[in-house]
């Protein structure tokens, strides 16, 4: 199976050495195109703007660059990143809501649409569709964890610290999310003519 | 019920969470359930999807949103390789500045693919232009080391006393073409449309995107490639075959005949054989004993290291680092294995780390040192 690992965890180590030790700027950039996107998403569902999400990102990345001879001291430094941008998402939200408790079912979670490879794909654009949708359709929380175990590829250990839920609830919300997936694929499961 | 735990463990497997066990268990319950197995296969296969790449453009101009965000809080995006006071790029003002065109290049294409006049009228110019500068050269003095970016995003270290040359017309219209002397550390951007190829007076190296280190120094006795991570494929000089490197080896090519007949395992030279057949040898990585590091790509980290290395060898490396001449008297000497890294000492406390290990004497006149027994 290819694996695409766009988060991988020694890629971070490696461009984070490169920024402290070199003040590399093309390895800061390279952090900076890996991780964006995952994290604009990500402060959006909790700030539900997408300028503000954009600029809490831009922001820890400019903290990123102004600490970068003290980088070497972050021991995770992709953890560090998502925990700054939650905590800035957050404040966002108390600012502009006036409240101070945001609830995981009130979360506004965007998925990236997919590329299909037509050539080694078996599943077809149409069944890609119906997954986007019943995707978009699970409730916020069964979401924001689908997307940061898929999207972001986040160990459970990392969800459940930034969501603060148990990796419990993680395990449980990402089958019933398969289950849901599975369902609207329509393939003859059921039908006696499969053994 | 086992539908349940299929999906359970399905999503663990996903998630790279799943234990051997688990991943076993999974193989079993699937084999038991055949009507399960398509579905399985079909969420497997949305999971490991790559994103919609649209994201490119919209990436790059926000990036370039961030470094004016930057520069308005006084931060400016520059790689400071040259803080160390003892890097000169022959080329400085020409580098930065073609950079600069490049980011606007790339934040232009939504502007330009409507204006197509605009592109029409820049293609004319630049395409005089190129004529005018169709090679672009960057090279380092003894003593320096630096790091560009080529226009297709690729990253090259450059050691000291080295030249790296591509032709700015073509470099990346069909093939990525580049050619050095010296030594050389390449971080090669991925793209299977177009190959990217490093010509050398001994070999050629064609790669697709992956990481490793040339070595091609006239008057050296090796040319070698350390392949880092990727796969490269190597045409030698006067050899028919190529070579398919994996990661951790190295590719050591003997540049003169007459010394290696002696040295090589893998082809036997006929010495009376007319046709000039470079002689080759796969071997692998070298390790630091002491923390493991990478001997041959140490100096992209600013460090001089050497691992059992005859003297003559670390002179060598030490005359392009420091930018010295050092001249060996005795041959015996030139002999001695040291092995060693060297950061931030300066050339005299280098003298006096190996009189340590290796007994002899120096001399220094302006920039000559000259060992003695």
């Amino acid at each position: 199976m290819p694996k695409k690992d766009n988060l991988n965890s020694n890629d971070i180590a490696d461009l984070q050495q490169r920024i402290a030790v070199y003040e590399d700027a093309i390895a800061y950039k390279k952090l900076f195109f890996l991780l964006f996107l995952p994290l604009k998403n990500f402060s959006y569902a909790i700030v539900k703007s997408k300028e503000y999400a954009e600029e809490i990102v831009s922001d820890v990345f400019v903290e990123i660059w102004a600490k970068r001879k003290k980088l070497q001291e972050i021991v995770d430094l992709k953890m560090y990143i998502y925990i700054s941008v939650r905590n800035a998402s957050l404040r966002k939200f108390q600012q502009t809501q006036k409240r101070k408790i945001l609830s995981l079912d009130e979360l506004s979670v965007e998925m990236v649409s997919v590329e299909p490879d037509a050539e080694t794909c078996l599943i077809n654009a149409e069944q890609i569709k119906k997954i986007e949708t019943a995707v978009e359709q699970l409730p916020p929380q069964c979401k924001i964890i689908f997307k940061l175990a898929k999207e972001d590829k986040l160990k459970y250990k990392e969800i459940a610290e930034l969501l603060a839920i148990s990796v419990k609830t993680i395990d449980n919300q990402l089958s019933t999310a398969l289950i849901k997936i599975a369902s609207v694929l329509n393939l003859p499961a059921n039908k006696p003519s499969a053994k | 019920m086992q539908r349940d735990r299929i999906w359970a463990l399905m999503s663990r497997k996903l998630s790279g969470e799943a234990t051997e066990a688990e991943l076993m268990e999974l193989d079993e319950l699937l084999n038991n359930h055949p009507d399960m197995e398509l579905s399985a296969q079909f969420v497997q296969e949305f999971w490991q999807l790559p994103h919609d790449t649209d994201e490119a453009e919209f990436l790059e101009a926000t990036f370039h949103l961030h470094t004016g965000i930057l520069q308005k809080k006084g931060f400016y995006l520059e790689s400071n390789h040259t803080e160390t006071g003892s890097l000169t790029l022959e080329k400085q003002e020409y580098i930065p500045k073609k950079r600069r065109l490049l980011f606007l290049a790339a934040t232009c294409i939504f502007l330009v693919s409507v204006a197509s006049v605009a592109i029409y009228l820049n293609k004319i110019s630049s395409t005089s232009l190129a004529n005018t500068i169709a090679k672009s050269e960057v090279s380092t003095k003894k003593g320096s080391r630096t790091k560009i970016q080529l226009p297709d995003g690729t990253t090259v270290w450059l050691n000291s006393s080295s030249k790296l040359t591509y032709d700015n017309k073509n470099f990346g219209n069909e093939i990525r073409e580049v050619s050095l002397t010296g030594e050389a550390y390449f971080d090669v951007v991925k793209n299977k449309a177009k190959p990217f190829i490093i010509h050398t007076a001994k070999m050629d190296i064609k790669v697709l995107g992956t990481v490793f280190n040339v070595k091609c120094y006239p008057g050296e006795k090796t040319t070698e490639t350390s392949l880092i991570h990727g796969s490269v494929e190597v045409s030698v000089d006067g050899r028919q075959d190529k070579i398919i490197m994996k990661p951790n080896e190295k590719l050591i090519i003997m540049n003169d005949k007459a010394i290696t007949a002696k040295k090589t395992t893998e082809t036997s030279s006929n010495k009376t054989s007319k046709e000039y057949k470079p002689i080759i040898e796969l071997s692998h990585l070298t390790l630091y004993p002491s923390n493991n590091e990478i001997v041959e790509t140490g100096w992209v980290q600013n460090k001089l290291v050497f691992t059992n290395e005859s003297l003559e060898d670390v002179a060598s490396k030490m005359q392009r680092w420091y930018s010295v001449t050092i001249v060996i008297k005795n041959e015996q000497l030139k002999k001695e294995l040291l092995t060693g890294i060297f950061e931030k000492e300066t050339i005299q406390q280098a003298l006096k780390a190996l009189q340590y290990t290796t007994r002899f004497n120096y001399k220094t006149t302006n920039d000559t040192i000259t060992i003695t027994k």
